[in-house]
Parts: structure tokens; C-alpha cells; sequence
């Protein structure tokens, strides 16, 4: 089909809102050269993982690059005047 | 001085147990509140709530909250507000609550609000129904936090605003422009700016930027957990 990476991308987009393992749709997905890379943060390891799980099952053949970052858990201890 | 730690989009479920404990704990002494800017659970099951309500009960400051689209998810979001409200947590949609901190008067108005777009790109109540409904929950959602401002105007020293949608294009800066109708309205920032506020915090662009500014001049921050990079950030009121 014409264009099926295009639609493709966003199917992969569409697996990782929907799926409950992983439901996070602001994830950036992009499919260049066969591989489909995956950025934005997550709160956790197992939900970041998870990213992988789905599209091996869903897209099979699918090479994924898994460029999230998880949430670092401690804060900046930096505090903002606001006025 | 009032200490307000905020944080959103959470997205909370069983893998995260644990995370986000230490954090809470580290707020004793640091802050006089926690506002949750929405999007507390992953994808709005009671049980992720729990998960986040068994966190939230050892919080040292007290805790107010508003739901975010994956709050509603499951279409369990009563069940939600429940789990959170009977473990402390003052969870607010279209409604007020007011804190007294070392004698000062903080008010916090707090809804998830809606999208719809921004000024010279937005939807209008015209054509089909969706698209109507669309646009007036959002206008729904300006005129209550509107109406809890002004009620609030001459009853406390700090007006602060709770959304999970933005009020403004500025914190939005980093997120494809094609999303921008469905991550914020135009019409809660004018109804902030029709009555007046301290600072606006909100969620839910990840991608987005931590400040921005309505036009009538009110601080807002979105402070969804990724732009923050941080379990929340505190801001400081003398």
C-alpha cells in the first residue's frame, strides 16, 4: 500500500495509547530505515519496557530503538519565587 | 511565605508502588501543600488509584488534586475521586478549597478543564453536536474556575489555579502546534484573566515548556512530571 509507513507510524502510536501495559500517548514514534524509535519519558522501568512487549507483538519484524527515559524519582530541590 | 509543590500526569499504576514515596517524604518542612495537576492514573482504574492513594496517605502536607483525561479512561472517574478522597486527598472539579498557612489565606481552584485550541485556531459551538459539546465543555469548565476565583477575590491573600489543560500557548512550546486543540483552551485563560489569580499550574504537554504567562500577565507553569523532569517543583510566595 502507498504511504504505509506513514500509517504504520501511527498504528504503533495508536498500540501504545490504547494498550493498558503502556497507555502513555505522548510517546514520540518515528519509522526511519526499518526501525521504529520510541522517545518521551515514562514513570517507570516496567512501563518502559512494556513499550518493547507491545510493538514485538503487535508489529512483529519491527526493529525497536527504545530512546525513553524513565522519571527520576528524586526531586530538583530547587524551589521558584514566584513573588 | 507560602510553599506550594506541584506535579502532574503521574500516570500511576501498580509498577509504579514505591516511586514516588521518598519524594512525598522529602516534602516535610519544604512545602505547605501538593497540587496534582491531573492525569494521577495511568488509564483511570480504581486500582491505580489505590496504588497512588497508599502513597498519597503518608504525604506530610496536605494534598489537592484534579482528574486528567487518563483519570476518566476507564470511565471509573467517581470511583477514582473516591479511593483519593477517603485517603485524604481534597480532589476538586469546578470547585474551591481554602488552606490557612501560618495565618495566611491560600485558596486553590481546581478543574481538569478541556481542549479547544488558542486564539486565531480554535473550535467554535457550530456545526454538529460533537463538535458543539466539544467547545462548551470547555467553556463549561472557564466558567466555573471563573466563577470559584471571583468568590474567592476578597476572602483570601492567594488565588491558585489547578487544571489538567492548559490555559495558555506558552507552556504548550515544544509540542507539535497540530495538538495544541487538544491540549488546551483559550477560554480558561480568559476567564483567569477576567478574574484574577496568583499563578495557574497545569499538566498534560509532556512536551511542553514549565512557564508561561496569560495575557492579562498571570504566572502559569505546566508542571506534567517529563517538562519538570522532577516528582514535582515547588514555588515560593513571600
Amino acid at each position: 500500500m502507498r504511504g504505509e509507513e506513514t500509517y504504520l507510524e501511527e498504528r504503533i502510536h495508536e498500540a501504545l495509547t490504547t494498550d493498558g501495559r503502556v497507555a502513555e500517548p505522548e510517546l514520540d514514534v518515528r519509522l526511519a530505515g526499518g526501525r521504529v524509535f520510541v522517545r518521551g519519558t515514562v514513570p517507570s522501568v516496567e512501563r518502559r519496557r512494556a513499550i518493547d512487549a507491545v510493538i514485538r507483538e503487535r508489529f512483529p519484524g519491527l526493529e525497536v530503538v527504545n530512546e525513553t527515559s524513565v522519571l527520576p524519582p528524586t526531586p530538583k530541590g530547587e524551589e521558584e519565587q514566584v513573588r | 511565605m507560602i510553599r506550594l509543590a506541584a506535579a502532574g500526569d503521574l500516570h500511576f499504576g501498580a509498577d509504579s508502588r514505591g516511586r514516588l514515596r521518598p519524594a512525598l517524604a522529602s516534602l516535610r518542612g519544604q512545602a505547605d501543600a501538593l497540587l496534582l495537576a491531573g492525569d494521577l492514573t495511568q488509564t483511570g482504574e480504581p486500582e491505580q488509584a489505590a496504588a497512588l492513594a497508599g502513597e498519597l496517605g503518608t504525604c506530610p502536607v496536605p494534598v489537592i488534586a484534579v482528574l486528567g483525561n487518563h483519570d476518566y479512561h476507564a470511565e471509573r472517574e467517581g470511583e477514582v475521586r473516591a479511593v483519593l478522597a477517603a485517603a485524604g486527598v481534597t480532589v476538586l472539579e469546578g470547585g474551591s478549597t481554602v488552606m490557612d498557612v501560618d495565618g495566611c489565606r491560600v485558596g486553590v481552584v481546581g478543574a481538569k478543564g478541556f481542549g479547544g485550541g488558542f486564539v486565531g485556531s480554535s473550535g467554535s459551538e457550530f456545526g454538529e453536536p460533537e463538535m458543539k459539546a466539544f467547545v462548551r465543555s470547555a467553556k463549561r469548565a472557564a466558567d466555573r474556575v471563573e466563577r470559584r476565583l471571583l468568590e474567592l477575590e476578597d476572602a483570601v491573600d492567594l488565588r491558585i489555579v489547578v487544571l489538567h489543560y492548559a490555559p495558555v500557548r506558552d507552556t504548550l512550546r515544544g509540542e507539535p502546534p497540530e495538538l495544541f486543540p487538544f491540549l488546551g483552551s483559550y477560554h480558561l485563560g480568559e476567564a483567569i484573566d477576567r478574574a484574577g489569580a496568583d499563578l495557574v499550574v497545569h499538566g498534560h504537554a509532556h512536551r511542553g515548556t514549565e512557564k508561561g504567562v496569560t495575557p492579562g500577565g498571570v504566572e502559569v507553569r505546566n508542571v506534567a512530571q517529563p517538562v519538570l523532569g522532577a516528582p514535582y517543583q515547588i514555588y515560593r510566595f513571600s
